[in-house]
């Protein structure tokens, strides 16, 4: 498996800067903590399988209110960059936090998907930040939950 | 003045930490006992919400909390301090939310942490959406013992969020002292 084209123009790099912000202008908040690009990160690649090619969505570090937005938007921009035949996968194995609006992300994203009858897989490891909020609120039978990118495009050719 | 919630919603001041217990206000805290406590208040501003999670996590670190234990707690707070900034103060300008936590001895010698989520907005019975009704407060309740949503029982304003975690074993003697001071947020 290898990253054969990450999408032009540094995709993910313009997703962060277009839907970025969930304060607004109020940067009173500076000094509090980090801005949302620190608390999360999130790029697209395309990745080839043995016999499939996905869009991948990586994700990583914290998705709550404030920047659960980047990844509706990042995922909604990955769908629009689908060739026929390609999956997409969010990989949030380097998430370290994942709450209630992230979780009603996942939800709406997997019944976008359904919708258009394109394969979406999600990709969580065994560690406890995402899986035991999934988990908490049975949405690992709505999900289709996957350990490694590697397993969701197996399950996707 | 809003109206009264039903009477198992409302928390009773008995159940909230007690200042005697926090040791505040007032005379010199040593440092043992101020690592006991947790004050935050924080402009309700989704940006805080990450802030106050790593805030619970140090402070939890500082007492060698369970680290499964840990993070339910730290996803609880973060779902209550999340709900306050969302709606809390929707149709008023945004005060603060503040998270003010205390640690317990039960009586077979395990302990406990409460953490009081509180805003002075308008108060709100029940989630106002059905995504938190759907997914906030399950989260909250699944990841304690008790989650308790009533009116400050002080006449203000506001809804406070009581969060009563499970107990869990004293700290080994000796462990990481000082390891909460160490966390490079």
């Amino acid at each position: 498996m290898g990253v054969v084209a990450a999408a032009p123009g540094g995709y993910g790099a313009e997703v962060q800067e277009s839907a970025g912000g969930g304060a607004g202008g109020d940067r009173a908040g500076a000094d509090l903590g980090p801005a949302d690009e620190q608390l999360v990160r999130i790029e697209t690649a395309r990745v080839a399988g043995a016999n499939s090619e996905a869009l991948v969505v990586t994700v990583a570090g914290e998705i709550d209110l404030y920047t659960v937005g980047r990844l509706r938007a990042a995922v909604a921009a990955g769908f629009d960059q689908l060739r026929d035949g390609e999956g997409l996968v969010i990989d949030l194995t380097e998430v370290t936090f994942l709450s209630s609006q992230g979780l009603q992300a996942l939800v709406d994203v997997t019944l976008a998907a359904q919708r258009r009858r394109q394969p979406l897989q999600i990709v969580v490891d065994h560690t406890r930040p995402v899986i035991r909020p999934v988990e908490v609120t049975g949405l690992d039978d709505v999900l289709a939950l996957f350990n490694t990118v590697e397993d969701a495009l197996h399950a996707a050719s | 003045m809003p109206p009264s919630g039903s009477p198992e919603t409302i928390v009773p001041p008995t159940r909230l930490p007690a200042r005697s217990e926090t040791g505040l206000p007032g005379g010199a805290v040593n440092r043992s006992e101020s690592r006991r406590l947790l004050r935050l208040a924080l402009p309700a501003d989704p940006i805080v919400i990450s802030v106050a999670r790593h805030q619970v996590q140090r402070w939890l670190v500082g007492l060698s909390w369970p680290p499964d234990q840990l993070e339910d707690i730290v996803l609880a707070v973060s779902e209550a301090v999340s709900n306050a900034v969302e709606y809390a103060y929707l149709d008023q300008p945004r005060d603060v939310v503040e998270v003010h936590g205390g640690v317990e001895e039960t009586p077979d010698e395990q302990r406990r942490v409460t953490v009081v989520v509180r805003d002075h907005g308008r108060w709100r019975p029940a989630p106002a959406d059905t995504e938190n009704r759907r997914r906030g407060i399950p989260l909250m309740r699944a990841c304690m013992d008790t989650v308790t949503i009533g009116q400050p029982d002080d006449g203000r304003a506001g809804t406070w969020v009581v969060l009563r975690s499970r107990a869990v074993p004293p700290p080994v003697v000796g462990a990481s002292d000082h390891r909460g001071d160490d966390q490079p947020y």
